[in-house]
């Protein structure tokens, strides 16, 4: 089993994993929204080319490692435990927050109910980080 | 402190979303009771602390009624019981959110809010994921995995409280114990490097 966290979302995925993490384009396209073209990844009308094919792709598997920075993302992969986790890059995160909008969420509480920020539409909100630890 | 701002500002407006970056439900418990005004989230994955460059806690985002951040993160004690230790008044956050909530008054500019936001690093969106990591490896007791992940964290993040001190627990470590303490120094050592907003602060 594979299993990508993504935010909040742990999703199980096909991969195949060895030295690297190849999922297919499909799978790829499913979790983050690219879709493998011949002129590189695209979303909507925006197109990230892929200089460097021999890293990111093998035999028509994605490298997600090596893809996720064409994507604005980030990946650390575990293909001997199956677990990646996916974010963000440092400079689109950074982007984010200049532009200070308050980036929503979605978290469970103690019932297990899901609570968003959007649900405090028309508040102010302190949002207080806090641990037992 | 937090319960009572909450009764005294709550119908001014103001909602306090009280997101514990844990994964100790009986202790998230515990501490909920004792507020039960506030809404209580549980954010195992460290994601509201990304998003908003939580690097330490307890710790403060204000946002207003549009959506928009007019506080970045910056330390925000409840009360002065860690007064001696962190050399934080409490009180003064709390008279800057009232000034806020009851007549609209900001202490920062949007300019000064960028400013003092604690924006990502590549080495620490790269420890959240491995911390990231460790959680889902911890949860299906896996130790070498989470300890290799945790390892890989501190690595990368030296002085994010968030994932120095807030991993213990999971290395069965105690987060007040000897390492704690040896956590401190060294990053007393480096600059006491974190939130760039001193509110309160008396030293």
């Amino acid at each position: 089993m594979a299993t990508v966290i993504y935010d909040t979302e742990h999703v199980d995925v096909k991969a195949e994993l060895s030295s690297r993490w190849l999922m297919t384009p499909e799978a790829v396209e499913s979790l983050t929204g690219w879709k493998l073209k011949p002129e590189g990844f695209c979303r909507g009308d925006v197109c990230s080319p892929i200089f460097n094919p021999d890293k990111v792709l093998s035999y028509g598997m994605v490298d997600l490692q090596e893809a996720a920075p064409l994507l604005g993302l980030l990946a650390v992969t575990d293909p001997s435990r199956g677990v990646a986790a996916l974010t963000a890059s440092a400079h689109e995160r950074a982007d984010d927050m200049a532009s200070l909008k308050a980036p929503d969420f979605t978290l469970e509480s103690l019932s297990g109910d899901p609570v968003s920020l959007h649900d405090f539409n028309r508040r102010k909100v302190l949002l207080l980080a806090w641990s037992s630890w | 402190m937090w319960q009572q701002l909450q009764e005294e500002l709550g119908p001014e407006g103001l909602s306090i979303i009280a997101v514990a970056i844990d994964s100790d439900v009986d202790a998230i418990r515990e501490w909920a009771a004792h507020a039960p005004n506030l809404t209580v989230l549980i954010d195992r994955d460290y994601i509201v602390a990304e998003r908003y460059g939580i690097v330490n806690v307890p710790a403060s985002v204000w946002i207003d009624e549009q959506g928009h951040i007019v506080r970045p993160a910056d330390t925000a004690m409840g009360d002065d019981r860690f007064r001696a230790f962190a050399h934080i008044d409490s009180g003064v956050h709390h008279e800057l959110l009232r000034a806020w909530v009851l007549r609209g008054e900001r202490d920062l500019t949007d300019s000064q809010v960028v400013e003092n936001m604690e924006r990502p690093t590549r080495e620490l969106q790269l420890a959240r994921l491995h911390r990231r990591i460790a959680v889902a490896l911890h949860d299906r007791g896996d130790t070498p995995g989470t300890n290799t992940h945790l390892a890989a964290a501190e690595a990368l993040a030296p002085y994010d409280w968030v994932i120095r001190r807030g991993s213990m627990p999971m290395r069965n470590i105690d987060p007040f114990g000897a390492e704690f303490f040896e956590f401190v120094e060294e990053w007393q050592e480096a600059g006491s490097p974190g939130f760039r907003l001193r509110t309160g602060r008396e030293d």
